[in-house]
């Protein structure tokens, strides 16, 4: 009941969020007539240059009782930056401005005073000349791997929201397998499904909107603060996962039914903190346009619980794994078939856990290296949903079974004659180690109304010898 | 903070003149044997405050400017980038929006050769 409940609100909140961002093309359409140019917004542009000139031009005119020994090049405005008096022979280096979309002000800017006391001239024109080619010399690839990443964000989101959606329908349209670690599963791949459709809003109305930023309207920020809540819901969604996994394995076996409303709290409400944290905190200390600037230690205040959640789980895992190795070992058998079972838990609980996030936790400095770390957490965030749905849902043996057990039905009622095949059976022995922990059909937990859907269970196993298309 | 200096400087001028009438006004008593001993430090003290405040101006704004230098310095190198590995999402919206977006036909790379000449050739471009 309060599932559904969250349920509508949430849906509520994703349709809001569409109508405001699907709002923007009306105004982008009016934009399209004016061509777009290298600068982020031509007067913005125009605006640093001129002000950098007058600073340098009030540079150069002051002190000039500089003694001078031997050769020097003179102070001078290039037309982009300013320089001082350099001596003869060395190379002056600045950073590069950021007047222009592909110039990355990370990057160094050289300007060479020969050994004869003039400015470096370029040998092609004969004209002073500042090297700024390292300027834009990557953002050629990096936009390359951007239209790469982006695609690949796409597509990922694209395949979870549709293995969650299927997902998800398995899990409330068959009553029987409702229990609360399913309960559990349904919020994780709602969460899932609510972060992927704001991800993929955020990624082609705002961020690909270059006209929208730069009006900058109230929607987008408070879509940017919508996907950060939901962000916040998705990770804290695993935490809770993790949490009940670990009390489930390690606290106590049997122990009674918990209570789902902390887990409620804890995914949808605490998420809220955060996220309401950073808008206030954006709106006085770094309110860029539509928030989307990620050049601020602000996204801390949202990336900081999530990390620390996830080091919770990870922690989580270890001791789940410690104690599945201990249990296994009482049953005395072969170390390898042990060990193997163990590296299978390992790895189906990584993506249900978010373990990956914490295992690659920072971005590496390096050029090549940040690349292939970007390729790597793009697919492995991205694809998780569809990752995690078909691990805990598809390859779930109760799903299995009661979907062999309806296709069965549906065989007897039409008189089928294919072939039920084997294939799924063989597959589903991954996931069966850790759904045989956590059965949906222990007698101690479970009301009369389930009881009931045993007892009808058992009456189809008897039922079934006697059928003669079996 | 210039409006500042240039206050201090017109106090100091102010004080040299006030000395200089002082010192004008010595030759009124030509019965006294020491006057000119005094009008002689009166001078040397003269040109020495000024050269005093002409030093401390001068240090002030060196020391200004060098302060500039430093916090110039280091807004351009701190990088305050969100780097963990929840961030993904983040740096490549930032970026997109950055580079224009994505399926932008209409991005031209900025001019950086030979006759690349900054502001000039922009407009003449215009």
């Amino acid at each position: 009941m309060t599932a559904s409940c969250w349920t509508i609100c949430l849906f509520l909140l994703g349709s809001v969020t569409e109508f405001i961002v699907l709002a923007s093309p009306e105004v982008n359409e009016s934009q399209q007539q004016h061509p777009q140019n290298v600068y982020h917004d031509i007067g913005v542009t125009r605006n640093k240059i001129v002000t950098a000139q007058f600073e340098c031009y009030q540079k150069i005119m002051k002190d000039n009782s500089q003694d001078r020994r031997g050769p020097v090049c003179n102070r001078t405005w290039d037309g982009w930056l300013c320089w001082d008096d350099t001596e003869a022979g060395i190379t002056s280096e600045q950073h590069c401005p950021d007047y222009f979309q592909d110039f990355d002000p990370t990057e160094m800017v050289t300007k060479i005073c020969t050994e004869s006391g003039q400015w470096f001239l370029h040998p092609e024109s004969n004209r002073t000349w500042t090297n700024f080619t390292r300027c834009n010399l990557h953002t050629t690839e990096g936009r390359r791997t951007a239209m790469n990443l982006f695609y690949l964000a796409l597509i990922g989101h694209g395949l979870s929201l549709t293995s969650l959606f299927i997902s998800l329908g398995i899990f409330f349209h068959f009553k029987s397998l409702s229990c609360q670690r399913i309960t559990l599963h349904k919020n994780l791949f709602f969460s899932f499904v609510l972060n992927s459709i704001i991800t993929i809003i955020w990624l082609t109305a705002v961020a690909n909107n270059q006209e929208l930023v730069q009006q900058n309207p109230i929607s987008c920020k408070i879509s940017q603060f919508i996907h950060l809540y939901i962000f916040g819901c998705n990770y804290f969604w695993m935490l809770c996962e993790g949490i009940y996994l670990h009390t489930l394995i390690v606290v106590a076996v049997f122990a009674e039914k918990q209570h789902l409303m902390w887990y409620y709290l804890l995914g949808w409400g605490f998420p809220l903190i955060p996220a309401t944290i950073h808008a206030v905190a954006r709106s006085y200390y770094y309110n860029d346009n539509c928030w989307i600037s990620s050049n601020t230690s602000l996204l801390y205040i949202i990336h900081g619980p999530i990390c620390a959640a996830m080091l919770v789980n990870l922690f989580f895992l270890l001791n789940i794994v410690r104690v599945l190795i201990t249990k296994l070992k009482v049953t005395h058998q072969a170390k390898s078939s042990l060990y193997m079972k163990a590296v299978r838990a390992t790895l189906i609980l990584v993506p249900l856990l978010g373990i990956q996030y914490v295992l690659l936790p920072y971005k590496p400095s390096g050029r090549v290296s940040a690349e292939i770390y970007d390729y790597i957490m793009h697919i492995l965030m991205h694809y998780q949903g569809l990752l995690v749905a078909t691990i805990f849902c598809f390859f779930n043996g109760e799903v299995q079974a009661v979907l062999r057990r309806h296709w069965n039905q549906y065989r007897i009622q039409f008189g089928s004659t294919i072939t039920q095949s084997d294939a799924l059976r063989s597959a589903s022995y991954t996931a069966s180690s850790i759904t045989e922990v956590q059965g949906c059909y222990s007698i101690d937990g479970h009301t009369e109304h389930l009881n009931g859907k045993n007892y009808h269970d058992f009456d189809n196993a008897i039922i079934k010898p006697e059928n003669p298309f079996a | 903070m210039v409006m500042l200096k240039i206050s201090a400087f017109l106090v100091a001028y102010a004080l040299i003149i006030c000395q200089m009438y002082s010192s004008n006004a010595a030759p009124a008593r030509p019965a006294l044997e020491s006057s000119p001993d005094r009008t002689t430090l009166s001078d040397y003290e003269a040109r020495r405050l000024l050269q005093a405040i002409v030093k401390e101006f001068m240090q002030m704004t060196a020391e200004d400017m060098e302060q500039q230098a430093t916090e110039e310095n280091s807004v351009t190198t701190q990088k305050r980038a969100c780097n963990t590995a929840t961030c993904v999402t983040h740096r490549l919206a930032d970026f997109l929006s950055r580079s224009g977006g994505i399926g932008s036909s209409k991005f031209v790379p900025t001019n950086v050769g030979s006759q690349a000449f900054g502001r000039r050739r922009r407009l003449s471009q215009e």
